[in-house]
């Protein structure tokens, strides 16, 4: 009974790996893992740089292929988010040059006999009469990144203890940042 | 004629009248009749990127108009509309037509969605759709996504656990609610290719619905292999590429929250 149905079931089966390997969907041969034609590739032991080597191979087909690349920049909607996101790039980048720059000015600018110092550099500037946009525009230009980036730093600790990710609170956060940077700078640079 | 015929047709004003109230019968409303029958239409265009593989041009933008009083209401209606009536070479990927199988993704006015699931806006400014954003192009509005499907088949996105069970794998209430929000993604790839850092970096960074489903399976409390999982993405750029931009959350059509889950992974990395 049990050997006949046994039989029967190897009988089945038989019959079904044939049809698969007449009709080109199982290969005869047992299974034998593809060799690479890299070196690299085929003494790549992790999964990572197997992973790494796929997708080198994807962009490569892609490239030669002439494919375009769909565009990304220019249709993408600004958003709080993103927009929020390159500020806060774009004001640490600020902050650096102003730090570095400012500093190596001062180091080695005027030593000697034409010393200067920070008092006399002021009174230079308000000698020259610019309207009254040019120093607010040249001062907002520093205070603003410092307060941006600083408010926006806050918000940055607080992602990294894993709160405050809900959409409506990303948006209120976000809101509350801009409002408080341009809060802070504003009225000290008038 | 007939009894039943002759019943019918002294049944017939009723019949009109209870129907439809425009078409009434009388001559002279004739003149009105064509106009209230009709409405207005209201055409809108729907400005496609287009490609051809076949030709060496340069992709392009072709302006279709459509009239959304003979249209269904999704933006995928407005495609297929437009693929039957008006250029039948307008080539896209769609298949549920209901938001679950995440096939029409598509950048619409500048988002990434779902065709399937976005309603087109009843004003006349022109709608603009364009494949998702940064990826290769196979034709039209159809992107190559087979370097999405690799990064995902990295994460290993089934449970493994090899401990002998004699039974089901027992998960409790607590356990699997953390799993709410994390195993609705249908890979739809909107995420990934809103995120400028994915942008800049599809080759070696994962995007965020890959590692969204990482974490699904870190979070998963039947699954036994986290360390490896954890260690598996320790490097600088399979994580570390995301700054919390949360373009990704803002676009996901499921509602989402990649963003949230990889704060979550780089919690958990802080312990491998």
């Amino acid at each position: 009974g049990a050997t006949l149905a046994r039989q029967h079931m190897l009988s089945r089966q038989h019959t079904l790996m044939r049809t698969l390997v007449r009709n080109g969907l199982v290969c005869s041969q047992p299974a034998v893992a593809p060799q690479s034609t890299n070196a690299l590739e085929r003494f790549a032991s992790t999964r990572a740089d197997k992973q790494a080597a796929v997708a080198r191979d994807f962009f490569e087909k892609n490239e030669k292929s002439g494919r375009p690349m769909s565009p990304h920049l220019t249709i993408y909607s600004p958003q709080l988010t993103s927009m929020l996101s390159i500020t806060h790039r774009g004001t640490g980048i600020a902050l650096t040059c102003a730090i570095y720059g400012g500093s190596i000015y001062l180091m080695s600018a005027h030593h000697g006999a034409n010393a200067t110092d920070f008092t006399t550099l002021v009174e230079g500037i308000k000698a020259m009469q610019l309207p009254a946009a040019v120093p607010f525009v040249a001062k907002m230009a520093v205070t603003f990144p410092m307060m941006f980036h600083s408010f926006n730093g806050v918000r940055h600790l607080a992602w990294d203890s894993g709160k405050g990710f809900e959409m409506k609170k990303l948006y209120q956060t976000g809101w509350v940042v801009l409002a408080l940077a341009i809060g802070t700078s504003a009225p000290l640079c008038i | 004629m007939g009894r039943a015929t002759h019943n019918m047709l002294r049944a017939l004003p009723a019949f009109v009248a209870q129907s439809v109230r425009p078409f009434r019968t009388s001559a002279p409303a004739f003149e009105n009749l064509k106009e209230s029958a009709e409405p207005k239409a209201n055409i809108k265009n729907f400005k496609i990127y287009r490609w051809d593989p076949e030709t060496n041009s340069k992709p392009r933008v072709q302006t279709y108009p459509v009239d959304l009083n003979k249209c269904g209401p999704m933006v995928l209606d407005a495609l297929i509309k437009i693929k039957n009536e008006q250029d039948t070479t307008l080539t896209f990927r769609r298949s549920c037509r209901e938001g679950i199988c995440g096939s029409c993704a598509m950048n619409i006015d500048g988002t990434n969605t779902l065709a399937c699931l976005c309603f087109i806006p009843k004003d006349a400014t022109p709608m603009k759709i364009y494949p998702l954003p940064h990826m290769y192009i196979i034709k039209d509005l159809v992107p190559d996504m087979n370097n999405f499907y690799d990064q995902h088949k990295y994460v290993q996105p089934w449970l493994q656990n090899n401990e002998p069970a004699e039974a089901e794998l027992l998960q409790t209430k607590d356990d699997r609610k953390k799993l709410d929000g994390l195993y609705e993604c249908i890979l739809c790839a909107c995420c990934s290719t809103s995120c400028p850092s994915y942008w800049w970096n599809s080759d070696k960074y994962l995007g965020p619905a890959v590692l969204l489903q990482a974490y699904r399976w870190i979070a998963d409390s039947r699954d036994k292999a986290k360390t490896q999982r954890l260690q598996d993405l320790q490097d600088d750029f399979k994580v570390y590429r995301c700054h919390t931009i949360m373009n990704c959350t803002k676009t996901c059509p499921k509602h989402l929250n990649p963003g949230k889950a990889i704060a979550e992974i780089k919690k958990e990395m802080l312990n491998v």
